[in-house]
């Protein structure tokens, strides 16, 4: 009897023990969390209020900027609405919103601040505001007020306790069964994950579906900045005839480097602004459907415009001057001829190296291809052509009225000019392009792109160049 | 006798609920009878590649093993049809070790920054996708960077709320594949086999439906990529 009393007694103080060590753990583990959601919660309030003050800046000073009476003063309005655009779009993006809410509003503060600034940088080249201009700040004034009467009802409801960012766990019958039911999961979507957050979900029913539906609803904005509208759906400048699923791939074989050492997995029609057809492909000696490169050949005419094989890499045996002059070989054997070798750089046994196309004397940089070159056999691994594709046209250049020593004298003194040429580029906006004067200079160490504008002498654009072991890229 | 073992036991249960424990980041060994995840992934993998002709199970069974066999034999691997950290390391699955090497000065620390970023996030959202699926994630990620929906940075895209459900589980912060560090590469020097897509998603797991009123571009492997 007393033997038996013992047998039971250890194990019954050893559960004990246990037990009272789990009680513990499980309150320091609730009050860790507590802290933990109040940091949180106190990190998106103050990331939301931030967001509301900006936003009332936007409105006063998109308001101040309808009446300013000087384009100097109005430049200083712009510039500061930029800015506040920047910081509530910054603290915007970092509540949990749904993606649907988070696209509609951050799509209205980006395009505000861009519109902003785009008005600034025309003030700056002397184009002052239109009516049409004038018309859409107006317009995006009174969206801003309305965005930030919003917040304000929103902000109120905070106040008055009637939701939290990250309310803590309660322990009650719904949240055990939640627990339970809720696990699974796993993977990962861009979209958004299924439970977590469901909290705010009661605010996000009102005010704010009211925010984003009446931004959804909003005009297609356009201006001369790089989140403009119509810049999202532009035509390739490249125009041909559709061509039949059996002729792409024909071109695909001529255009692919090692094509004929392999074979097509699958097909897939790829729609867009550029359409495609992408073809799958498997080394030849191997079988299954598991494949290891991709080609996209336009639907209309047939050109290869993107090609990404990924083979494993064996010990680099050229440099990148080799990798460049195959290169271009290799662009002339598909019919891009007069392309000249850019900017190069030397990553994880391969070499990217940017071509532009050269008309006359001038360096066309919009039209470019992009290869990815493998440095033990030379082989192309990768084409990207798409920018060449949706820039490259016939383009009627007219000759400078800068010339090159009068561009000179623009750029600094202290920087030592080491190359010249005529160089087409993109315009700030990345709407039109600009004939300027190229010049290669270095100050000390640093090597600087400069640009002068051909016909007006204006500075357009300023890139330094970043040297290192892997050759060089623009910044 | 009996109700001594039934008392030892629930100590031992207890004391194995109370003790916190992790598990191991590395893909674990796996031998005849093995079950899991990682099986269906090692399965997954072979079967792609020809070796495995039975079905994505999750279980390790006769099929498998002749499978692995005659993978170690065609990758130089002692043919013991366990796969552990070499057999792992050939079917591409093994964490790589940090940085990679190349060129690379402390000039582009800023680009590799970005890279390793980029390629842990694509390993948790695509790991067993085919290539062209894991720079297609990644460039959904830089196209975002540059779309006016959504933030400026690539961390601000990356880390931004109900973004990416890696970030949520902490998958996002164990060591990138050999195979994904080389499509974050591909992806930020400009490829983007997405045809410019903003979003992609499972369509097997459970997602909003918000999501399918997107114009959808093309399907690579598991995933829908979309605008």
């Amino acid at each position: 009897m007393r033997n038996r009393g013992i047998w039971w007694a250890i194990p019954g103080t050893l559960a004990v023990l246990a037990l009272a060590g789990w009680g513990i753990w499980t309150w320091r583990l609730a009050a860790v969390n507590r802290e933990l959601a109040l940091t949180v919660e106190a990190d998106r309030q103050r990331n939301f209020s931030d967001m509301a003050y900006h936003v009332e800046q936007i409105q006063s000073l998109l308001g101040k900027g309808l009446v300013a009476g000087t384009t100097r003063q109005n430049m200083r309005f712009m510039g500061d609405a930029y800015h506040h655009a920047q910081a509530a779009s910054t603290a915007f993006t970092s509540l949990p919103l749904p993606a649907e809410i988070s696209a509609s509003v951050g799509k209205f503060l980006q395009q505000t601040g861009d519109f902003a600034a785009s008005v600034a940088r025309n003030e700056a080249a002397g184009r002052d505001l239109d009516a049409s201009g004038r018309a859409e700040l107006a317009r995006l004034r009174t969206e801003s007020a309305a965005l930030s009467s919003q917040l304000q009802e929103i902000s109120a409801g905070y106040n008055k306790g009637g939701f939290r960012w990250a309310p803590p766990m309660r322990l009650s019958w719904g949240s055990l069964v939640q627990g339970m039911g809720g696990g699974g999961g796993g993977g990962g979507e861009g979209g958004k994950p299924p439970t977590q957050d469901q909290a705010p979900a009661s605010m996000i029913e009102g005010t704010w579906d009211l925010v984003s539906t009446s931004l959804e609803q909003l005009p297609v904005m356009i201006y001369d900045g790089p989140f403009s509208d119509h810049l999202a759906d532009r035509a390739p400048a490249m125009q041909a005839a559709p061509i039949s699923r059996e002729d792409a791939e024909r071109l695909m074989r001529r255009q692919v480097p090692g094509a004929d050492n392999a074979r097509v997995v699958g097909v897939e029609e790829v729609s867009g602004n550029l359409p495609t057809f992408s073809f799958r492909l498997a080394p030849a000696a191997t079988d299954g459907n598991a494949y290891t490169a991709v080609a996209d050949v336009a639907r209309n005419g047939g050109f290869l415009v993107q090609w990404l094989n990924s083979r494993e890499l064996g010990e680099p045996t050229m440099d990148l001057e080799r990798a460049r002059t195959l290169g271009v070989q290799y662009l002339a054997s598909i019919g891009l001829t007069d392309m000249i070798p850019t900017y190069g750089q030397i990553m994880d046994g391969t070499a990217t190296i940017a071509y532009a196309y050269k008309q006359g004397d001038v360096v066309v940089y919009p039209d470019q291809v992009k290869l990815k070159i493998a440095l033990d056999n030379g082989e192309v691994l990768g084409v990207d052509a798409r920018q060449y594709l949706m820039a490259h046209h016939p383009r009627n250049l007219k000759a400078p009225t800068v010339n090159v020593a009068q561009a000179q004298k623009l750029v600094r003194p202290e920087l030592k000019v080491e190359r010249t040429q005529l160089a087409l580029i993109p315009d700030q906006a990345g709407t039109g392009e600009i004939l300027t004067h190229e010049f290669l200079a270095r100050m000390g160490e640093e090597v600087f792109l400069i640009y002068i504008n051909a016909s007006t002498g204006q500075e357009e654009q300023i890139l330094q160049q970043i040297q290192n072991d892997g050759g060089t890229f623009a910044l | 006798m009996g109700k001594r073992v039934l008392a030892w036991l629930m100590v031992f249960t207890l004391l194995m609920a109370v003790l916190p424990w992790t598990a191991s980041a590395q893909q674990p060994t796996l031998r005849w009878g093995s079950r899991g995840a990682s099986v269906s992934l090692a399965q997954r993998k072979l079967s792609a590649w020809g070796y495995y002709k039975g079905s994505i199970d999750g279980v390790y069974g006769r099929l498998m093993y002749g499978a692995v066999i005659s993978f170690q034999r065609k990758n130089g691997l002692r043919p013991d049809g366990v796969v552990g950290p070499r057999t792992w390391a050939a079917l591409g699955e093994q964490g790589a070790t940090a940085g990679g090497g190349g060129g690379g000065g402390s000039r582009a620390a800023s680009r590799a920054d970005d890279r390793d970023l980029l390629a842990r996030v694509i390993s948790a959202e695509a790991k067993g996708e085919p290539y062209e699926g894991q720079v297609a994630v990644g460039a959904v990620i830089l196209n975002r960077v540059s779309d006016s929906r959504f933030p400026n940075t690539l961390a601000g895209v990356v880390y931004q709320r109900h973004a990416f459900e890696s970030v949520s589980n902490g998958a996002i912060y164990q060591p990138a594949t050999a195979s994904t560090i080389r499509a974050a590469r591909d992806a930020l020097n400009g490829w983007d086999p997405s045809g410019g897509a903003v979003f992609f998603w499972n369509p097997s797991k459970p997602v909003s439906g918000w999501i399918w009123s997107r114009p959808i571009i093309k399907r690579i492997g598991a995933h829908v990529f979309a605008k």
